[in-house]
């Protein structure tokens, strides 16, 4: 009789016994599905959050800092055309000959067809103060703005051509033309200065 | 705002001086102003080249807003108020054209006009008055010989206590030094005339020298850079020191009074932008005479908060 008890014994084996794990187990299935739905709406909470910090507030100082580094550019850009300048200047007075400052001619032509990308809004003296000497009036009066940088065009094409016929009254001429039509003529009304309130 | 205070204080005592000196000395007699020469043959083509080295067409045009050649009413802001330049076009009504060669000397030597009115030193007269009559009637010729605007003049907007008039006598009193310019003989004759065109004509000065507290200039910094009265700009160091202009040739100084580009292959902008139209007009031996000039100013290294730098 001890068999059936021993049967019962291996009934109860083969049995799953309602053991606490398994409970638990259940449990913890059924917990996990909760925790799984949390997490996902915390998760997409989270990420409606960071998309809208991303569209309203983080694209402002990324905005920014394109002014910034649009800035630099800028900066990086005239100082060549000055170097340009001052070559071109150095042959004018006998100090330097027609090679290099065609050389310099060329390159300012070349990189003055870069000047009308150089003013993106938000690069200006108003936004980055003691950063950019841009007066913000560039961008009030963007048809008079555009007649500079036509100006510009025409005289570093027209300067690059005196150079190229050797005669130095020719570059000085060309060069003071370039000098007060365009780069003068601009920078009276459209450049501040970097340290100015 | 205690020394804002003081500050009025001292004005309104100043006032009461100034009433009392307007009193005893009475207003400027008209006769008293009297011609050194006769005006020699000095052309229309003297005065166009004076004029434009003077700089009278830009304060007196309104360019910014596209004004007629000397029609006036561009707005001059400083810290004492907003100026509206007169019309000085030679129009009998709007301008200037029923002066007389008197009444213009007057004005630019003493600072007063045909009916005893002080002009502020926003017109810089403490400068023009070291000009010559010869050079000043020929700028009179040459303004007398452009078309007259009809453009009726604007007040200016000052503050208190700025608004009273009396009180600019005190300060022609202090600061005004009757000309004209007298040549110093121990010096060559380019340094006098660079000497004349930049005290008397140029009036370099004006902006490059920092001013006290009253609005006269210091002396004892001169071209030491300054902030501009009129926009608040600065206007760099342009003594011989190494840290402003020091390592320029007489030669550079005077081609950047003609296109502007420095030596470092920046080129001029703002107001220097606008002087350099003017002194370009002049001829190269003017130019260089400027130059010489400058360049034998003692050296001062700009002061501390002044780090200039420019570009883009
Ligand atoms: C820096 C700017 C500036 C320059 C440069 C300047 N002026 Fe003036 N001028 C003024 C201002 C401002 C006034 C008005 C002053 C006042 O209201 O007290 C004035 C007034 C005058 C007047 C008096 C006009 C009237 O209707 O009473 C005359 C004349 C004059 N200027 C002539 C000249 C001449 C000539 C030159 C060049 C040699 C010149 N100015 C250069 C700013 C300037
Ligand atoms: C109306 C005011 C004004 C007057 C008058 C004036 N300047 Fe200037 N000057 C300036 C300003 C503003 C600058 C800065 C220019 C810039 O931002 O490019 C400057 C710049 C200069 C510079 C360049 C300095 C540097 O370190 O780059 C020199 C040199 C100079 N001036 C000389 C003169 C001389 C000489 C005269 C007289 C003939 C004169 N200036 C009259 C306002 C003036």
């Amino acid at each position: 009789m001890m068999r059936s008890v021993a049967g019962e014994k291996a009934g109860d084996d083969w049995w799953p016994r309602p053991a606490c794990g398994r409970i638990d187990l259940h449990h913890e299935v059924e917990g996990n599905l909760a925790l799984k739905i949390g997490v996902c709406l915390t998760r997409s909470i989270v990420c409606l959050i960071l998309i809208g910090l991303i569209v309203s507030g983080w694209s402002e100082p990324c905005a920014a800092e394109d002014g910034l580094a649009a800035t630099k550019h800028r900066q990086t850009v005239m100082d060549r055309l000055g170097d340009d300048m001052k070559a071109i200047k150095r042959y004018v007075t006998g100090q330097a000959d027609q090679a290099a400052a065609l050389s310099a001619a060329q390159d300012l032509d070349e990189t003055a067809s870069l000047v009308p990308s150089l003013f993106p809004k938000g690069s200006d003296s108003a936004k980055w103060p003691g950063k950019s000497a841009a007066k913000p009036e560039i961008w009030d009066n963007p048809d008079d703005f555009q007649q500079l940088l036509q100006a510009l065009s025409a005289g570093t094409a027209d300067l690059r051509k005196s150079v190229g016929t050797g005669e130095a009254t020719n570059v000085q001429s060309s060069m003071r033309a370039l000098a007060k039509n365009a780069c003068g003529a601009c920078h009276e009304n459209y450049r501040g200065r970097r340290d100015g309130e | 705002m205690i020394m804002r205070a003081n500050w009025r204080a001292a004005l309104i005592a100043i006032l009461a001086v100034t009433g009392m000196v307007w009193l005893i000395g009475g207003r400027t007699d008209p006769s008293s102003i009297r011609l050194r020469s006769a005006p020699a043959g000095l052309t229309v083509n003297d005065g166009a080249t004076l004029f434009a080295a003077a700089g009278c067409a830009n304060c007196h045009t309104d360019r910014p807003h596209g004004g007629a050649l000397l029609a006036g009413g561009r707005a001059l802001v400083t810290s004492f108020g907003t100026f509206y330049t007169p019309n000085i076009s030679s129009d009998r009504d709007f301008g200037i054209g029923r002066w007389t060669d008197i009444d213009f000397i007057r004005a630019l030597r003493r600072g007063v006009g045909p009916t005893g009115k002080d002009y502020y030193p926003s017109f810089p007269y403490p400068a023009f008055t070291q000009m010559t009559d010869d050079d000043i009637l020929a700028i009179k010729r040459y303004i007398f010989s452009l078309p007259p605007q009809r453009r009726a003049d604007r007040a200016p907007v000052m503050h208190f206590p700025y608004r009273i008039r009396a009180g600019i006598k005190l300060w022609k009193i202090i600061y005004l030094r009757e000309g004209p310019i007298e040549p110093d003989p121990d010096k060559t004759k380019e340094w006098n005339r660079g000497a004349y065109l930049v005290r008397a004509v140029a009036h370099c000065g004006e902006c490059h020298t920092p001013r006290d507290l009253l609005g006269g200039v210091e002396t004892n910094r001169r071209f030491a850079g300054a902030n501009m009265a009129v926009d608040g700009v600065k206007a760099p160091d342009i003594t011989p020191d190494p840290k402003a202009i020091g390592r320029w040739s007489v030669d550079d100084l005077a081609s950047y009074l003609d296109d502007g580009l420095t030596p470092s292959g920046d080129i001029a902008g703002g107001a220097m932008a606008e002087v350099i139209r003017g002194t370009s007009a002049l001829s190269n031996e003017d130019r260089l005479a400027i130059a010489v000039f400058i360049k034998a100013q003692a050296p001062i290294p700009p002061a501390p908060m002044q780090k200039m730098s420019q570009g883009g």
